[in-house]
């Protein structure tokens, strides 16, 4: 499309300013089973994203197939859309700000099919000759994504970047005294070439053979660890406490509560969109903002919210460069790279300062068992017991249920096992005073 | 869209190789929503997705490709790399020339009353101020509501190798209301979201705007005075409607062929077998007009069907897709689905949903001493492979010596499915339908979840109380 003809065009129609962003992406994914080739995908999506400002308010659409004839259509409905909004508070569009870049010192090398084929015919005969119990190797596949961004508005801001990235994953199958038991994981491939399979399917078996025996236990309140990967999921799921757009609403927790303690003194939170070690990072958020490292909750007290240039308007604050692409065109506040603080002491020590209790190392019915405002949550989980600091036995259909606010009031200790792998929010291990476990035994 | 002759071009291009099968998907969809917050319209949108998936097959493996670059060239340098990827063809086969044959739904089970896209953006939001408005005055209690409608239309056009050339249209309508109620530090939220294969004109009766917003608005209060769920095993009586989801967790996914093909799902190689308790029958049914989950066709251009999951019982169908036929050894049910051209179609859900019983619900609360009613449910989540099954409570009360008392919060029903099936012993003979999106391999869908009321005799329920 020719952008320069758009801008000026939205000018003629009396629209104040207007916001191109370009995305194209390239994917390529290959499934392996059973020996043979199982699926393979390739894609190529180019879609364009219009944000329009008119009376002071921002109106946006995304199309996958536009051509500069419509231009005048386009134009006319985001103007009579924009007519439409009731709501009094006002946006605007970002001039071109220069900002320093961080880089990714990533080096994504792109394998060939043919070598990508090799190295899952291995992983999956590594897998099966690995245990015995092993009776299916499934989802085993490579997957790689190139996408490009390039935003251009009305003020001159032209921003272009990129990102990339490779996964290798499985699944595996496993059945031991008439139960079966699955587990899957996945790893980050910057070159196919220094492919670790031999470590990759030990994890996996690793990781599944601990389930086996598992069982429920009987209901009760204890002691509770989050692992990193359980503490990453259920922080996920109440990231949006800390966005101004949703504490303007009032459906916040944390609505009315900027410079008070939240959480435990041993909480800090950060948001870092520019951190090299997440997959995921951005110099400029999706409205051109250049992103930043900020501290959100500082031993325990809530000192920033973070704002797109909407929600910093209407609080009287400025842009923290949380505004990120949020369908349909629009954008919204997200936090990117959010993260709890790690502590200083090993996930052994933990264990040990636990003493006894239950580690919850996986969650499931997330979009079932949260409730963002009160906070409360009951989910379905996997764990194992720990008595005088070892691991006892794995515990399999249990749900572990509280208020999140309250559990982060009684964090007894944090661990130092941040891990990111492909998360973008993400926590290490924590030891909580209590939680109710639930449990059929 | 492309024309008949440049999808024969293209499918005959694919045929060239080693391809036993070919099929190009295309479609165009137009979205448009309208969000309110309180008095004000916070927000208009409006997208186009357009783009073709293009699938070759050899035996039982597939390769795909999608773009939204509608270019004759680019389409077929994407065929060009899917004939490289599955292989090229004998040396002395004859050269493929597929020859197509029109062969659209004459009828569609759907029709529009009132497009969406054809009326006037103020008439979305006089729907959203009525259902806002219903909201806040059903109690005082009540400091916020959000309200958005939104409406899709998708035209589709499927083509094969077989000859077939086929197309359809689809559109559906839903709002969505959110009701927070506050009482000192107390804040709840509830929720109500009823949606068809219609346009506006579903927007009356039982489905009028004041209904949903007073649903939503009587559920946030009835949470405000709730007490944290107990934790254990005990009876539970699901009500009819959005409690289908529990069917639909627990064994819905176990049947589509996704799963059931690789062996992967509990209920794999069961045809015949009894995996329920005799009061169960349930079924799959794409073809009920106007509903949530329907289509005229699925998208692989099967008429879309109604299956008979369970017969008292016992196993009598599974769900199946094209390729997974071919994995299975038997036809499509018409069950292939996606979310749009980005994904590759596979076995899912249409409107699922177990069959009316004989019991009356009033008697179902009889004899119970301790038990957890759950009148509306939230969403849930299964593992096929091992059928372990999770889903939220979103309103429950318990059931003391047979009767209802205290609204509770925070509950969690866990289990397997096969072995919750087993232990369903009364069902209401009052079905309901409810919709929701369902997120699977293939994307995110709209399916129907649906069932009477029924009761299981023990399930594990998750929550905060202490003993």
């Amino acid at each position: 499309m020719n952008k320069q003809a758009w801008i000026s065009r939205a000018k003629e129609l009396g629209i104040e300013g207007l916001e191109i962003t370009e995305r194209r992406s390239q994917s390529r994914e290959l499934n392996w089973y059973e020996g043979e080739m199982d699926s393979f995908t390739t894609s190529r999506v180019l879609s364009v994203s219009l944000r329009a400002l008119c009376g002071g308010k921002i109106v946006s659409t995304s199309l996958e197939k536009v051509s500069d004839e419509q231009m005048d259509e386009i134009l006319g409905q985001l103007v009579s859309s924009a007519e439409k909004i009731s709501e009094t508070e006002k946006d605007i569009l970002v001039g071109p700000a220069a900002a320093e870049e961080v880089h990714s010192s990533r080096k994504w090398v792109e394998p060939s099919a043919n070598q990508i084929k090799t190295v899952l015919a291995s992983i999956e005969k590594k897998l099966l000759a690995a245990d015995e119990r092993i009776t299916k190797v499934n989802d085993l596949g490579f997957g790689g994504v190139r996408a490009f961004r390039e935003l251009t508005n009305s003020l001159g801001t032209e921003i272009s970047d990129d990102y990339e990235y490779q996964l290798i994953s499985a699944s595996i199958t496993m059945r031991a005294d008439g139960e079966i038991y699955d587990d899957y994981l996945y790893e980050i491939v910057e070159n196919l070439d220094d492919f670790d399979e031999d470590d990759f399917v030990k994890r996996l078996v690793e990781k599944a053979a601990a389930q086996v025996g598992a069982k429920s236990i009987a209901s009760r309140s204890c002691k509770v660890i989050f692992d990193y990967k359980a503490m990453s999921t259920l922080f996920s799921c109440f990231a949006g406490m800390f966005y101004g757009s949703l504490i303007a609403k009032g459906i916040s927790p944390l609505t009315g509560r900027l410079g008070e303690k939240i959480f435990s003194d041993k909480i800090t939170v950060i948001d870092d969109p520019r951190n090299l070690d997440a997959l995921f990072m951005q110099n400029y958020d999706d409205e051109g903002t250049p992103t930043a490292t900020k501290t959100v909750v500082r031993d325990g007290v809530f000192e920033m919210m973070l704002h797109n240039t909407k929600s910093a308007l209407k609080m009287g604050a400025e842009s923290t460069g949380n505004g990120f692409a949020s369908g349909a065109g629009s954008t919204d506040v997200s936090s990117l790279n959010l993260y709890i603080q790690p502590g200083s002491i090993s996930f052994d020590s933990l264990l040990e300062k636990m003493d006894n209790g239950v580690v919850i190392s996986e969650l499931a019915g997330m979009h079932a068992g949260i409730d963002f405002v009160s906070t409360n949550f009951s989910l379905q989980a996997k764990g194992y017991l720990v008595e005088n600091g070892k691991k006892v036995r794995p515990l399999t259909l249990i749900t572990v249920a509280g208020n999140f606010m309250d559990l982060m009031n009684h964090v007894e200790a944090v661990a130092s096992d941040l891990n990111w792998e492909t998360r973008s929010t993400a926590a290490p291990s924590i030891l909580f005073e209590e939680a109710a476990i639930g449990g059929n035994e | 869209m492309l024309t008949k002759e440049q999808t024969e071009a293209l499918l005959s291009q694919a045929m060239n190789s080693a391809a036993d099968f070919a099929e190009i998907f295309e479609e165009e969809t137009h979205t448009e929503s309208f969000t309110m917050l309180d008095d004000s319209v916070e927000k208009i949108s409006r997208s186009v997705r357009a783009g073709a998936g293009i699938r070759l097959y050899k035996g039982t493996s597939s390769v795909y490709g999608y773009t939204d670059e509608m270019d004759p060239e680019v389409l077929s340098g994407i065929v060009s790399d899917l004939c490289d990827a599955i292989g090229s063809a004998d040396a002395d086969a004859a050269p493929a020339a597929v020859k197509l044959e029109d062969r659209r739904v004459p009828e569609n089970i759907s029709p529009i009353g009132i497009d969406p896209f054809k009326t006037d953006d103020d008439a979305k939001i006089e729907l959203l101020e009525r259902a806002i408005r219903a909201a806040r005055e059903s109690d005082e209690r009540i400091f916020k509501v959000s309200a958005s409608i939104s409406s899709v239309h998708q035209d589709v056009q499927i083509s094969n190798s077989d000859g077939l050339f086929t197309g359809d249209t689809r559109q559906r309508s839903r709002m969505a209301v959110s009701a927070y109620a506050k009482e000192g530090d107390n804040v709840q939220s509830g929720s109500c979201a009823p949606g068809a294969s219609a346009g506006l004109e579903f927007f009356q009766g039982d489905h009028a705007p004041e209904e949903t917003g007073k649903e939503a608005a009587r559920i946030a209060t009835v949470l405000l005075r709730a007490k944290p769920a107990p934790s254990g095993v005990m009876p539970v009586i699901i009500d009819n409607g959005f409690g289908g989801v529990i069917f639909h967790e627990a064994c819905g996914h176990s049947l589509e062929a996704t799963a059931v093909a690789k062996n992967l799902s509990v209920f794999s190689n069961k045809l015949g077998e009894k995996i329920a308790s005799d009061i169960v029958s349930a079924y799959d049914d794409g073809t009920m007009p106007g509903e949530w989950g329907s289509q005229n066709i699925d998208d692989e251009g099967n008429p879309q069907q109604r299956r008979e999951l369970i017969k008292d019982g016992v196993l009598t169908q599974y769900m199946v897709d094209r390729l997974n036929a071919r994995r299975m050894n038997t036809v499509s049910s018409g069950s292939g689905r996606r979310e749009s051209y980005k994904y590759e179609p596979t076995s899912r859900m249409s409107n699922t949903f177990i069959a009316p019983g004989k019991d009356k619900k009033e008697d179902m609360f009889k004899g119970i001493k301790l038990g957890l009613y759950c009148r509306s449910m939230g969403g849930g989540s299964v593992n096929p492979n091992t059928g372990e099954f999770n889903f939220g409570v979103n309103e429950g009360y318990l059931i003391e010596d047979g009767k209802i008392t205290d609204p509770v919060i925070g509950a969690m029903l866990i289990g397997s499915g096969a072995e919750i099936l087993k232990n369903i012993d009364m069902v209401s003979d009052d079905v309901a339908l409810a919709q929701g999106m369902c997120g699977s391999l293939s994307g995110s869908i709209p399916t129907n979840v649906g069932q009477p009321a029924i009761r299981v005799s023990s399930i594990t329920v998750g929550g905060t109380a202490s003993e």
